[in-house]
């Protein structure tokens, strides 16, 4: 699990560092870098594992950033105290994976989760969550039950009501997830599903592939996320990223997900623009320049404290004048 | 260097129609580049959070900034504003136990940067409409208008209830009909608010000289 990142010469980012938690939620203005960040983070732990990584055959040199045509791009990752783990430098051709290719940057959408999949050989989850039940069904019917019987073990624990998860043949050919619930005589297919729960169990196929992904990032997470959802969800993801010891990171633009990091400021990851250059600080080290302890954090919980711009990470001002 | 003025308020809206009072009644010009926003629905608990942290970043302070500071928040009916009304029939009795927000801001102000405003670190002027922003708008725009309505929007609960059912449009409904009269956008009103004459309406609105008075001892 990277502890530490520093992103020098890399797309928005000139020379910025930041420590990672198991679980870190990413904030800032539309623009900032938060998405930068992610593939920052995927191109160093791409390398790190590269020789273990099937797509190891495909390796690109990065595009050079137009913003730093002339200096070395560097991602240096840390393990704790252990060291660099791993430094990518546009100076050496073979070593940076081209940036262009999403490989762990999840979007997930609900609705990809839960329709009708062609069962294929090899598969994989897909950046949209797409290709879920394909990979199920592979674990399920293939020689890795066991894996699959993990998952439905952990979708259990974090899901209470599910009792058994299956998958149904809805044509040759073609399946799709169904989950019994307690209390409830039919199956449901997965589109009787809550988004939530449907997210949950695509993050759970992600990490329990044969090949899971040394590190799942998140785009909005919130997107298409209950609001009342996040304090369930939050605990579920920090408890995966320890257990597996990899890295989650999420964006978001929600304050009620950041309400949910009260007892671990650490974790929130804020983006601004600083200069035209993307800076990254934690929500705890922001905290150190304001007296939050003056205020009763009921009045004033950490979502409305970065809302209000107390922490930054928030849009440029719009002015509104007539003839502006 | 043009100094810089931090302005608390629920929106942008807000933020150009204080900072241009700002302007007018100081001569001043501002670099507004840092920006704070209370999030919809924030209760008054919130709002007073909100400020006390925005000040407490001068408290410690000893030599006087560039720095000038706006706190906007809407009166709501709120009892023991020194600028404000009493209502007959009463209110609500949560209007009733609402706590006097301008003088519970200036109580929290002098708190944090002493008594003495003169040795204040930065210049700091509370807007507490009464009731809301949209009674200094209405005013602005024609001084001498019939008393202002209390209430928000002829819709809400609380002004049906006070209306026995039967509200006329209270203050965002006038400010909706005058703009559409006007062929004008909500920002185009605010704007001719804002540029409109002073005097006539500081006179008209207690609660807005307060403000103004408090611009005036910028230095």
């Amino acid at each position: 699990m990277i502890t530490k990142l520093r992103i020098q010469n890399f797309r928005s980012f000139v020379d910025a560092e930041v420590k990672l938690r198991p679980f870190s939620l990413v904030v800032g203005a539309n623009g900032s870098g938060k998405s930068n960040l992610l593939r920052a983070l995927e191109l160093l732990t791409f390398n790190y594992v590269i020789s273990e990584h099937p797509a190891m055959s495909h390796r690109r040199r990065i595009d050079k950033h137009i913003n730093f045509p002339h200096q070395r791009t560097t991602i240096k990752g840390w393990d704790g105290d252990l060291g660099s783990l791993c430094t990518t430098d546009d100076d050496n051709n073979e070593a940076f994976f081209s940036a262009s290719i999403p490989l762990w940057i999840y979007n997930v959408s609900a609705n990809s989760v839960s329709g009708f999949e062609n069962i294929i050989a090899s598969a994989v989850v897909n950046a949209d969550g797409s290709g879920t039940a394909q990979v199920l069904e592979s674990l399920k019917n293939g020689d890795r039950e066991d894996l699959f019987d993990k998952i439905e073990e952990a979708f259990k624990r974090y899901v209470p009501e599910v009792e058994k998860l299956s998958l149904r043949t809805v044509e040759q050919g073609k399946k799709q997830i169904q989950v019994r619930e307690k209390g409830l005589k039919e199956l449901l297919p997965a589109t009787e599903l809550s988004e939530g729960t449907r997210i949950i169990l695509c993050l759970l196929t992600i990490l329990h592939q044969e090949k899971p992904p040394p590190i799942i990032l998140l785009e909005d997470i919130d997107s298409g996320l209950h609001p009342r959802l996040f304090e369930y969800m939050v605990p579920i993801m920090r408890d995966i990223a320890e257990r597996h010891g990899i890295n989650i990171l999420a964006t978001t633009h929600n304050p009620y997900l950041v309400d949910c990091f009260q007892d671990d400021k650490e974790a929130v990851i804020i983006v601004e623009k600083k200069d035209g250059a993307s800076t990254l600080t934690t929500l705890a080290d922001r905290l150190k320049d304001i007296d939050y302890d003056s205020v009763d954090p009921e009045d004033l919980p950490l979502g409305s404290l970065w809302f209000t711009g107390h922490v930054g990470g928030v849009p440029a001002k719009i002015n509104l004048r007539p003839g502006k | 260097m043009a100094k810089h003025l931090y302005i608390l308020s629920e929106g942008e809206l807000d933020e150009m129609f204080y900072e241009r009072l700002a302007e007018r009644v100081t001569g001043q010009v501002f670099q507004s580049d840092q920006e704070f926003r209370l999030r919809l629905g924030s209760n008054w608990k919130s709002a007073m959070a909100n400020a006390r942290l925005l000040i407490s970043r001068f408290k410690h302070w000893t030599a006087k900034q560039d720095i000038a500071v706006i706190i906007a928040v809407d009166n709501d009916r709120a009892p023991g504003h020194p600028g404000g009304r009493v209502y007959q029939p009463p209110l609500f009795k949560a209007d009733q136990r609402k706590e006097p927000r301008y003088t519970k801001l200036a109580e929290m102000l002098k708190t944090s940067l002493g008594e003495d405003r003169a040795a204040w670190p930065v210049d700091v002027s509370l807007a507490v409409p009464v009731e809301i922003i949209e009674s200094w708008v209405l005013t602005l725009l024609d001084p001498n208008r019939d008393e202002l309505p209390a209430f928000s929007e002829a819709e809400s609960h609380s002004a049906r209830n006070y209306h026995e059912g039967k509200p006329p449009p209270q203050l965002k409904d006038i400010c909706k009909q005058e703009a559409k009269a006007g062929n004008q956008s909500m920002d185009e009103l605010f704007w001719k608010a804002a540029e409109s004459d002073l005097a006539p309406a500081v006179e008209a609105a207690p609660s807005l000289k307060l403000f103004v008075d408090e611009l005036k001892a910028w230095t």
